[in-house]
């Protein structure tokens, strides 16, 4: 368990945009775990159990390319970087992210109008973010006129959190047509780290500037992480607390909207801290002053200068003894409309809430329910500037043993070259009863 | 059956999609990114004041025209009086007190007037003296054997805080040396029967027998001494003093080698002051004034205003009432009676200079302070007004030209924006580092920057504003990474070639900006 730690929180250093999957959240009463990502949806069932480990594996990793984006063949069919198309294709800020979402146990239960739930997760979000300029320098370079020679430094930030969470889930309907619900957390920390900076880079022939500002990294149970003993690792001192609020309203017997914010809180991390900062940096290079350097050899001396710079820009260790982040909150908005026998519709408009910039997924479905026994969804779902995402889902449910598998990016599998994100919910549950029928 | 086939031919579909993938992994080639960097390498604002500090001595400053002047003072020559003048210590004859007889309890007293004689340096006649340190030593030898003695010394003519030296001492038998500071002691040496270096004095004696009876033989000898004496003024009349001479040289080699066909500075100025605070009248001689240019030639300075330094006679603060003052004369020296303008055409790389003084000696009456000093200092104005044809020179710098190594092609993006109102071309060769010339730059057009126009008074109008590009071709920058030194020939030409003076104003500046854009193989 402390290696997969250990591997969740490495990944996640390399990653970025909040996990989502559409089709959880279009299979609504089907799949107990499209609770987890709005609270008013209730299952079908009376009863729902999901297994430690099996009920619930879900990740999700966006790059903003794919593999075919950086090369093409030349023509002795090696594989070369597309120095022109890749990078001026990239969209200014990037987005990198893996999100691991593994239930470790859920129980659910219908009780009249309400559902009341319990469950455990252990989760992992991470991104990283970085402004497109910096691959365009490093292809074409900022002399390039299709290039911009300044940086945002804004553009660069970091995040991971890695916690356990527990929580208690009540949704209940409220009128014939309204159904709310809203999940409170508890969450225990295990590594996170938070860091972003102000400021700009600019490179030209004229002068070098850099403008650094309020440059902080700060980080938690890093190295500690191998090391929590099982009490720990229930229970730490990263103690942190969450919300999440959803409602479900009929517009018609055969339309319904849906909407929901979940993941609003924070974590307070208190272990194993590291933090760095640098001085606020207004450094500017305009070149030798040679005629300086004329009267004095050692007047001015670029590798000097450059030493200079690189001390400037070294991050101070400080100490601090705890520091907070605020989880990944996610904003979600979803229709569904019934077409009776002929199965459902939906659409789906999702974004993180994070960083102030919202990047929407959009997805539209379909899905056929054939009884309770099997559900297939498919659709296509817009992200990252492509709408040649195929999303698709099944649930199979012969008897109480309720089996699944969704992905959002269902291309990416068959066309692993093309794909700029992996997108995969599978597991099993038990799911007993039928809502509004007595269990015999 | 029929599930486990379907889910085993997706499972195929998907993983041979991943086979594809993986083995294109094996045709990606090594990336070769050689993108288009931009980087800024020399950038320079030149203004005049900034080689304030690179020229010892000159200042940059601007005249009342407005014109920017370069400003240099130096002192040729400095005679302090105590280099020159002292009090020596002083000595008087033994005056004996004898003669005096007394039975065993019996009394006696007498007195005995003598004069001390001033010893002098220079064979001065010393009317007044006054000391800051000093001792007066009095010597006493007696052989009054059981008597009570008293001597009294009474010099009318030493005051100390204006009270006229009086003192009484116990003597015993035998050597007796008595001591009185002399700070602050003014010597009146013109009481004496000569009018000048003789203080008159006063011995008193008293003696009380105490059982023996004092004879005729006995006696008691007296000497007065000024030990270690410092003078804060000497006055009186003083003989010739011839001082010594001082000759200096100035290096304002500011260029390095430097070589013109054409260099005028129109309206130079040297002004030479002499400061004399001494009682004395001086003869001030600038002996000779010149400067030395690259080859070693010297030019010296002529005409009138050379002439009347040869010797130039100062006078002297009268005494008393000018005690510690000081006269000013200021002789002025340009191109009107001098060939001061032909001595800065030379390009001088170093100023030479030789001067002496001296008292010619007479009946006056003179003082010297302890303080009086007579100097002479040039102050030389050297307006930037003038012509330039082809004022040259060259600098050598290290120079690692590692940084072109990985660059493959590019170009130098040069701007230059001028207000100073001469042309300025600049060639650049680099060498390796056995010294072997591996590059030029700028050998086709070492124009780098024009001369901006310039008005009727020759000050600039307006700047000039000139970009050039330089191609690095691929054989350059093999040369230019290969370099270790770099040798930068630069050149001045004013106006029309030198013909017409300019006038260079602090509102002049030449910036230049080079900046590298190219390809850079990572």
């Amino acid at each position: 368990m402390r290696t997969i730690l250990f591997y969740i929180v490495f990944l996640s250093a390399f990653a970025a945009k909040a996990q989502f999957s559409i089709a959880t959240y279009q299979s609504k009463e089907r799949l107990p775990e499209s609770n987890w990502l709005n609270p008013a949806f209730m299952p079908d069932n009376k009863l729902v159990i999901g297994l430690p480990g099996l009920s619930s594996v879900a990740f999700d990793a966006g790059m903003g390319f794919s593999f075919n984006d950086i090369f093409v063949r030349d023509m002795n069919d090696s594989l070369v970087i597309d120095k022109e198309n890749f990078p001026l294709g990239l969209k200014k800020r990037m987005d990198n992210s893996l999100d691991l979402d593994i239930q470790l146990l859920m129980v659910g239960i219908r009780m009249g109008q309400g559902y009341i739930s319990f469950g455990s997760r252990l989760r992992s979000e991470s991104r990283v973010n970085y402004t497109s300029e910096l691959i365009k320098w490093a292809l074409l370079g900022p002399g390039d006129n299709r290039v911009s020679n300044t940086i945002d430094l804004n553009d660069f930030q970091a995040f991971s959190a890695t916690y356990l969470e527990y929580s208690a889930t009540y949704a209940r309907q409220i009128t014939d047509k309204l159904t709310v619900g809203v999940r409170v957390k508890h969450l225990n920390g295990l590594a996170g780290g938070e860091g972003s900076q102000d400021g700009s880079l600019h490179i030209s022939a004229d002068s070098v500037t850099l403008i650094l500002n309020n440059s902080e990294y700060n980080m938690s149970g890093f190295n500690a992480i191998g090391n929590y003993s099982p009490s720990e690792f229930l229970s730490g001192p990263n103690n942190g607390y969450g919300i999440d609020v959803g409602i479900d309203f009929e517009l018609s017997e055969s339309m319904s909207f849906s909407g929901s914010l979940t993941d609003i809180g924070f974590i307070n991390w208190k272990t194993d801290i590291q933090s760095y900062r640098s001085e606020n940096i207004n450094y500017k290079f305009k070149g030798v002053d040679v005629v300086q350097l004329m009267f004095d050899p050692n007047s001015a001396n670029p590798s000097n200068e450059l030493d200079s710079l690189v001390t400037l820009i070294k991050p101070q260790e400080q100490t601090i003894t705890s520091f907070r982040t605020g989880l990944n909150g996610k904003a979600t908005a979803g229709v569904h409309y019934d077409l009776n026998l002929l199965g459902s519709i939906g659409g789906t408009v999702y974004s993180g809430l994070n960083g102030g910039k919202l990047d929407p997924v959009i997805g539209v479905n379909y899905q056929l329910k054939l009884k309770s026994i099997l559900t297939v969804l498919a659709g296509i779902t817009y992200k990252d500037k492509s709408i040649e995402n195929v999303m698709a889902g099944l649930i199979v449910k012969p008897g109480p043993v309720q089996v699944y598998v969704l992905t959002d990016r269902l291309n990416s599998y068959f066309v692993p070259a093309n794909a700029n994100s992996l997108n995969l919910r599978f597991g099993m549950n038990i799911a007993i009863g039928k809502a509004g029928v007595n269990i015999e | 059956m029929k599930k486990l086939f379907a889910v085993g031919f997706i499972s195929s579909f998907v993983l041979s999609g991943c086979f594809n993938e993986l083995k294109d992994l094996d045709k990606i080639k090594s990336p070769e990114l050689d993108p288009l960097l931009e980087f800024p390498v020399v950038d320079s604002h030149v203004i005049f004041s900034d080689f304030d500090d690179q020229i010892p001595d000159f200042t940059v400053g601007t005249r009342s025209d407005g014109t920017t002047t370069l400003y240099f003072e130096k002192e040729l020559y400095k005679v302090l009086a105590t280099d020159y003048y002292s009090f020596l210590p002083q000595a008087s004859q033994t005056v004996t007190l004898t003669g005096f007889t007394t039975t065993a309890t019996g009394s006696a007293s007498g007195s005995v007037s003598s004069i001390m004689q001033i010893g002098t340096t220079n064979n001065e006649s010393l009317e007044t003296v006054e000391l800051n340190a000093g001792t007066l030593e009095v010597s006493v030898f007696s052989d009054f054997v059981n008597t009570d003695v008293t001597i009294t010394i009474r010099i009318s003519s030493l005051t100390i805080n204006a009270v006229a030296l009086e003192q009484t001492f116990t003597v015993a038998v035998g050597q007796n040396n008595f001591n009185i500071d002399l700070a602050g002691a003014i010597l009146n040496l013109s009481n004496g029967p000569s009018g000048f270096n003789q203080l008159p004095f006063d011995v008193d004696v008293s003696l009380s027998a105490n059982g023996t009876p004092v004879t005729a033989v006995n006696k008691a000898d007296v000497k007065l001494s000024i030990l270690n004496p410092v003078f804060k003024m000497l006055y009186g009349t003083a003989g010739q003093q011839t001082f010594e001479n001082r000759t200096g040289v100035q290096s304002i080699n500011v260029l390095g080698n430097t070589t013109a066909t054409e260099f005028s500075i129109e309206e130079p100025k040297v002004e030479v002051e002499i400061i004399n605070s001494f009682g004395v009248p001086f003869n001030v001689s600038v002996n000779s004034f010149g400067v030395k240019d690259q080859q070693g030639n010297t030019t010296l300075l002529t005409g009138a205003a050379m002439t009347s330094l040869q010797p130039y006679s100062i006078g002297a603060p009268i005494p008393p009432n000018q005690f510690g003052e000081s006269v000013t004369s200021t002789i002025t020296i340009d191109h009107t009676n001098s060939n001061l303008k032909d001595v800065f055409s030379k390009i001088p790389v170093e100023i030479n200079y030789d001067a002496s003084a001296e008292y010619p000696g007479g009946p006056g009456k003179i003082f010297v302070l302890d303080a009086s000093q007579a100097t002479v200092t040039a102050r030389a104005e050297i307006p930037l007004y003038g012509r330039l044809n082809n004022l040259y020179f060259e600098k050598q710098l290290n120079f690692a030209g590692d940084f072109f190594a990985n660059i493959t092609q590019g170009e130098l993006i040069i701007t230059t924006r001028n207000r100073f109102p001469m042309n300025i071309g600049i060639v650049m060769e680099f060498f390796d580092s056995g010294g072997n010339s591996l590059e030029q730059l700028f050998i086709s057009d070492p124009l780098i920057t024009e001369s901006p126009v310039t008005d009727v008074g020759g000050r600039t109008s307006t700047e000039l504003v000139k970009e050039t590009i330089v191609v690095l071709d691929p054989n350059r920058l093999t040369n230019l990474s290969n370099s270790a030194q770099l040798k930068m020939y630069i050149t001045f030409t004013t106006e029309q070639g030198g013909a017409v003076p300019v006038r260079f104003t602090d509102q002049d500046y030449l910036d230049l900006h080079i900046g590298i854009k190219g390809r850079a193989k990572i």
